[in-house]
């Protein structure tokens, strides 16, 4: 994949949701477009149907790209795995405030 | 009906002959810390509190019926474990709570009575409500019995998905488990005495793997099981980097707890991780188990983290029966007082506590108790701890309305994100409403990312599917 752009890296929603679609179809080989996800669809179980191995392939890809790591005892998790656009916000303001991402509740 | 209830009845008989020996719940001093939970009071549960927890939840039990341990935190799922022991009951331990496995083990069970973590809700509604494993309560007054079960006692039943659709029941007696856990202790140095360590764990505590290591060990060996979720590489690194401050700060004697946590993963888990790139602390030893690890994978992680990295050889059949260090050898070490022995064609098990058993994999018997791998029992696929039989999913997809013919596939089967992809002759259907079915009838983690809507499957004249002509009937366009 290419590189991070800059809005990206400055966290900018957009351009974060934008990357992510495209990381999200290349690491779960899905059958769909980067364009074609719907911002504001769930990911899981309807939507684009994705399920708990995928929430681990979707933490490592998010750790790998943007340095955010994701919890699975984070209470705003229904909230962040809500659809594209939660998620995107939510490593966009990770990445604002890094320390946040990685230390320990 | 008839069969069924009777194979439910020899299960649940808690011991077929009269006891013998009898062996104690706790090995351990009763102020050692079995559980340390977050969160919730009291966090560092000791075994003082934990027989006082055990006793109170067993007192509040229904008297008649099964015990459906339902519990996902390690430390309530070892409550309800050895409370249902106290009512010489064995609990089943669910590994499927969806509506449809709950569904399919009730018909087994019709008068389950399900223990769950406190304020946990469940989508089937039990007669009789859900009995809670809670730990507050009288922490005070003399110090609580430890109390001994007869050795051949069976003090839980362990469900996988049988190949004909039906759960197939796992009974563990208390004998072999304790044996398990004391050579388990031995083999990765956690024995009773030595310094206490913490164990964050990646697998779920129902499934035998976690029961084994995060439920039962620290009963009877030196940890302190982390009582946390684990399952992103985000918890792992952070609970690891809790667990390794602990026996700097305030809440323990400082040579009580040792530095270095024990890590309970598996190779998915571990593969994350890597790819991941997040740093973890020092460990005393990484323990992986539950599908094949690639010896590349554990070069890697002991590369990294600067541990060695155990992997652990189980069998449905029996439980961990040996363990190597994947990144230097490839035989297999036998745990001690275990033996293996090739009669009629299949390799029998001899463990302390337990009957011979023939083991469905084929080994390689080589001196010393060790052994190599030659084939596991192929139709088996495994994702993330939770187990399917490629003939039973098959067989769900076919069931459907409009399904003629079906097959599923693992295109590439060593790699352990893998995800099945389905084949149907199903005129008239669409891929996407097959799917929404399948959701209800299989776990999530194997249902197939595709399915290939097809006039035929490539079926030979024996009426087999090779694996090839399943691979060349993907469309062109169909990823890998």
């Amino acid at each position: 994949m290419a590189d991070l752009s800059v809005d990206a890296m400055n966290g900018d929603v957009a351009a974060i949701q934008r990357d992510l679609a495209q990381t999200i179809v290349t690491a779960l080989k899905l059958e769909i477009a980067a364009a074609d996800i719907e911002a504001e669809a769930p990911l899981f179980t309807e939507g684009l149907g994705l399920d708990s191995i995928d929430a681990l392939e979707i933490a490592v890809c998010v750790s790998e790209r943007y340095h955010v790591q994701l919890r699975s005892d984070d209470p705003d998790n229904k909230r962040i795995f809500a659809s594209l656009r939660s998620l995107a916000e939510h490593i966009a303001a990770r990445m604002r405030r890094p320390t946040d991402a990685t230390q320990a509740p | 009906m008839t069969s069924d209830s009777s194979v439910t009845h020899t299960v649940l008989q808690p011991w077929t002959h009269a006891p013998r020996t009898s062996i104690g719940l706790l090995h351990r001093p009763l102020d050692d810390i079995l559980f340390w939970r977050l969160g919730t009071a009291p966090q560092r549960v000791t075994g003082a509190i934990f027989l006082r927890a055990v006793a109170r939840v067993a007192a509040s039990l229904p008297l008649a019926g099964a015990y459906f341990n339902l519990c996902r935190d390690p430390c309530g799922t070892a409550i309800a474990l050895t409370a249902c022991m106290l009512r010489a009951t064995p609990c089943v331990l669910v590994t499927d709570p969806s509506p449809a496995g709950l569904s399919a083990l009730l018909q087994q069970f019709p008068e389950a009575h399900p223990i769950v973590d406190e304020g946990a809700q469940w989508p089937i509604c039990f007669a009789g409500g859900t009995v809670a494993t809670p730990l507050a309560g009288d922490a005070w007054g003399p110090p609580p019995a430890n109390p001994s079960f007869p050795a051949d006692m069976v003090s839980l039943v362990g469900v996988t998905s049988g190949s004909s659709g039906k759960p197939t029941l796992h009974a563990k007696r208390w004998g072999a488990l304790e044996a398990r856990n004391r050579v388990a202790a031995q083999r990765f140095g956690l024995m009773v005495g030595g310094r206490q360590r913490l164990l964050v764990g990646t697998v779920s505590p129902t499934h035998m793997y976690g029961m084994e290591m995060m439920v039962l060990l620290p009963l009877h060996a030196s940890v302190t099981t982390w009582c946390a979720p684990s399952f992103l590489p985000g918890d792992a690194a952070a609970n690891l980097a809790q667990a390794a401050q602990i026996h700097a700060g305030p809440e323990v004697r400082a040579d009580s707890i040792a530095a270095e946590p024990v890590f309970v993963t598996t190779p998915l888990h571990l593969a994350a991780l890597l790819q991941a790139k997040v740093p973890l602390p020092p460990m005393h030893v990484i323990i992986s188990a539950t599908a094949p690890l690639e010896p590349s994978l554990a070069e890697r992680a002991e590369a990294l983290w600067q541990a060695p990295v155990m992997e652990i050889f189980g069998a449905t059949e029996v439980g961990s029966i040996a363990s190597r260090r994947t990144a230097r050898e490839e035989a297999w070490t036998c745990y001690d007082g275990l033996s293996l022995t090739l009669r009629d064609g299949a390799t029998q098990v001899t463990a302390e506590g337990a009957p011979e058993t023939p083991l469905s994999d084929v080994l390689d018997l080589l001196p010393g108790d060790q052994f190599r791998l030659v084939a596991r029992s192929s139709d088996i696929i495994k994702r993330g701890g939770r187990r399917a039989s490629l003939a039973g999913l098959t067989r769900a997809l076919a069931g459907l309305e409009g399904v003629s013919d079906a097959a599923f596939l693992l295109v590439e089967p060593t790699r352990v994100t893998e995800r099945p992809v389905a084949f149907a002759v199903a005129p008239g259907r669409a891929e996407v409403s097959l799917l929404a079915e399948l959701r209800g009838l299989i776990e999530p983690a194997f249902l197939p990312r595709r399915i290939f809507l097809l006039e035929h499957l490539p079926r030979n004249e024996m009426g087999k599917l090779p694996r090839d002509a399943l691979l060349g009937a993907m469309p062109a366009d169909a990823g890998r």
